[in-house]
């Protein structure tokens, strides 16, 4: 399938859609408390499709892999949109693979028709006990919705779905507003192993999250630029002042190579050598350079960028979080390292 | 120096149209000739050993045309195709093997100007003297007072009818950071022509003249690694022949352009290869439990972050390979600024993290050997030799102004 689909023009589409439903203003929007606005979004993921690229064909979804679908977590992370499909799309991958006959059937159409969206609580203290699950997840991200839980418990992996006695959602506050966040309590929920691949599982993640990065990086990058060209301030536009030009600079270049490592770490997914070290790497890379740029942007934007109504601090937030997620940056680079060296002794 | 015994020639050029042929050649070329010991034996002997050493190399890189093989056909060439000089250097790389450094003027920015701009006369006598003589060239660009901005340069050359009708110009001025001057046969020289054109780009010319021409006195400069590889050079009315001017009068800047243009392909390639090799082989010493330092968290994961960093450096390389593959003059590209940029940078923070993770070590004063390349065992001589890349062919400050402008469109 991912022959029929061009990724040029999935982005080209993917952008087009996401430039009008979740704009600037829109997105503001939704920061504000209009719900429409990611419900639109939810409606148009089923409409167009976006939520089956990653859902294999013979449970109606397009079976795009990592190279397609990192073109629409790209695409979605330069617009802000709040949206959630990457932990769902993990959770897909994962059904995929290790998933039994009946758990595909039941979850995977519900995925493709975005009826359905998963999360994944994965730093927790689950326990099983006669096939029954116990324990608390503290910040399970986007959560507050979701209608599955891909669990893990020590070495293993559980679904447990969310509408059920013992199962306890409690929403909480969230800074970075494009995503929810909520606080997982399982008493006794019913609960069935699945046999996920851990590996591929943190994969897919760290480069859902290394593109959901490039893309935002991208996009806070080019507004600071064109901010830098229109600001005039003692006479001229404060973009001719070298200081600044070189920040910008050093950006562009930390951008360039975070996008050539993450393109690399795509590359290494399908027979690369070392492709969970390339994943880890790249998504370290990629957030930090996001959370860098995004930082910077709010100093070189000045009074601006320190108000609600700029979209500065929409990207600062997400790229705040975008490094903490499924793992911080040493957690990835002992994975990196791990993979290097230890599995490769 | 044991050299091996060669029981049989290669010809890695037969091997042209089969790739993974041609490697294998090389391989077993460099295996047969390149002593294991060649480092051991220079190190130590300082600057003439090395000397030495670079003229028997490159001796062996023509008997196998190795060391021209990127050049025309018309010019004793292989017209060698890009991917076939990027699988040499990678042999290369891989055992550690020297690059003919010394000749690296005479070798790529000479060839650069003369393909462009030389007369057949001048391509036929110095191109010649380089292939079949191993004739030394540097480059005379730089001033105390022109560096970055070079375009400033303030040596004068004067044009003047001798007696007997002949043209000659008269050269006088101060010319610094000439690699290998010391023991260079021929010099490349910009200098003023026109002291009122216009614009100061405007009124340079291109000279080629040899280095023992009366009125030339050259100096070395320590560096603060105690090599002196730069020279200085005074000029003191030295009369060069009309015959030895490059292109036309006052068209010396775009003439040194195609110079320069030389520094900015395979040169880099080859060191974003051999230091991946490098982080390689120190992941491969972590596999074997070899590294103590592995197992300190800041250290392992500090040395990943430059793994990640050296990976994208590299991707940044691959790219650029593919654009001169497809326009060897890669036009407007901003790619090689990228490179440059970025490799310079990863090389002075990789030489950073190993200076400190060797500790008191690397206080240790060294004996090292010259042109053993940007990553050796000397981790101090390494940390200090790297500012070259930071600092020379356009200081990374300049080229950040240019890429804010030229790539980013910031306003001047």
């Amino acid at each position: 399938m991912s022959e029929a689909i061009g990724f040029e023009d999935l982005r080209t589409g993917v952008r087009d859609v996401l430039e009008a439903e979740a704009s600037s203003e829109r997105v503001h929007r939704h920061y504000d408390g209009d719900v429409e606005v990611a419900a639109n979004l939810r409606r148009i993921a089923r409409e167009l499709g976006w939520a089956a690229l990653g859902v294999p064909e013979d449970h109606e979804g397009l079976g795009l892999g990592l190279p397609g679908l990192s073109v629409l977590y790209e695409e979605l992370g330069r617009s802000l949109a709040p949206v959630s499909l990457l932990p769902t799309m993990i959770v897909a991958e994962m059904l995929a693979g290790g998933g039994s006959d009946a758990q595909q059937a039941r979850w995977l159409p519900a995925f493709a028709s975005a009826d359905a969206t998963a999360a994944l609580a994965l730093d927790g203290d689950a326990r099983i006990d006669d096939h029954r699950v116990y324990g608390r997840f503290a910040f399970v991200v986007d959560g507050v919705d979701a209608d599955l839980f891909l669990v893990r418990a020590g070495e293993a992996f559980l679904l447990v779905p969310a509408d059920q006695q013992g199962v306890t959602i409690e929403s909480l506050p969230v800074v970075d507003r494009t995503r929810t966040l909520a606080e997982i309590t399982f008493s006794g929920a019913a609960c069935e192993i699945i046999a996920a691949d851990a590996d591929a599982l943190a994969t897919h993640a760290a480069l859902g999250i290394a593109a959901d990065s490039i893309g935002g990086a991208t996009a806070i990058l080019a507004k600071t630029i064109e901010y830098l060209k229109v600001r005039v301030q003692f006479g001229k536009p404060i973009g001719s002042f070298q200081a600044l030009k070189h920040r910008v600079a050093n950006h562009h270049l930390a951008l360039e190579l975070a996008r050539s490592l993450f393109v690399t770490a795509i590359g290494a997914q399908e027979n690369g050598a070392d492709p969970h070290a390339l994943a880890a790497l790249a998504r370290v890379t990629a957030a930090e350079t996001y959370a860098s740029i995004a930082d910077d942007a709010v100093q070189l934007h000045g009074g601006i960028g320190f108000t609600w109504e700029h979209d500065c601090h929409l990207y600062l937030k997400r790229a705040r979080m975008n490094e903490m997620l499924y793992g911080n940056a040493e957690v990835h680079l002992d994975r990196a390292a791990q993979q290097l060296v230890e599995q490769a002794a | 120096m044991t050299v091996a015994a060669v029981d049989r020639s290669f010809a890695p050029l037969e091997k042209l149209g089969d790739l993974a042929a041609f490697r294998d050649e090389v391989h077993n070329w460099l295996k047969a000739t390149l002593p294991s010991d060649w480092l051991a034996t220079i190190t130590g002997g300082g600057e003439q050993a090395y000397v030495d050493f670079q003229r028997w190399w490159f001796r062996e890189l023509m008997k196998v045309g190795l060391a021209t093989a990127h050049w025309p056909k018309a010019w004793g060439g292989e017209e060698l195709p890009l991917e076939y000089q990027v699988v040499m250097n990678e042999e290369f790389g891989k055992v550690r093997a020297p690059r003919p450094l010394l000749y690296t003027v005479s070798l790529y920015h000479l060839p650069a100007t003369l393909f462009a701009h030389g007369t057949p006369e001048q391509r036929d006598r110095y191109l010649t003297g380089v292939r079949e003589r191993g004739e030394l060239w540097c480059q005379g660009f730089s001033e105390p007072g022109a560096g970055s901005d070079l375009a400033s340069l303030r040596t004068r050359a004067e044009r003047r009818v001798k007696p007997d009708g002949s043209i000659v110009y008269i050269a006088n001025g101060q010319k610094v950071w000439s690699s290998f001057g010391a023991h260079a046969d021929y010099y490349m020289l910009l200098a003023r022509t026109d002291p009122d054109a216009p614009k100061k780009q405007g009124g340079i010319s291109f000279f080629v003249l040899p280095m023992d021409t009366p009125g030339l006195i050259r100096r070395p400069i320590r560096q603060i690694n105690g090599d002196s590889e730069f020279c200085e050079v005074f000029l003191d009315d030295v009369e060069i022949p009309a015959e030895n001017l490059i292109g036309r009068e006052n068209d010396g800047w775009a003439i040194a352009q195609s110079t320069l243009s030389a520094e900015r392909g395979l040169i880099i390639v080859d060191q974003a290869q051999r230091m991946q090799f490098v982080l390689e082989g120190v992941l491969a010493d972590a596999r074997a439990g070899r590294l103590a330092w592995w197992r300190d968290d800041g250290l392992r994961r500090e040395f990943l972050r430059l793994y990640a960093q050296a990976m994208a450096v590299r991707s940044l390389v691959d790219r650029m390979i593919d654009e001169i593959v497809n326009d060897p003059h890669m036009g407007a590209s901003p790619t090689p600024t990228l490179v440059k940029l970025t490799y310079s940078e990863l090389l002075r923070r990789y030489t950073t993290f190993v200076l400190k993770r060797d500790g008191m070590a690397a206080q240790v004063a060294q004996a090292k050997a010259l042109g053993a390349g940007k990553l050796t065992s000397n981790h101090m001589d390494d940390y200090l030799s790297a500012y070259s890349w930071t600092i020379s062919g356009g200081s990374n400050e300049v080229l950040k102004n240019i890429l804010s402008e030229r790539i980013l469109g910031l306003p001047r």
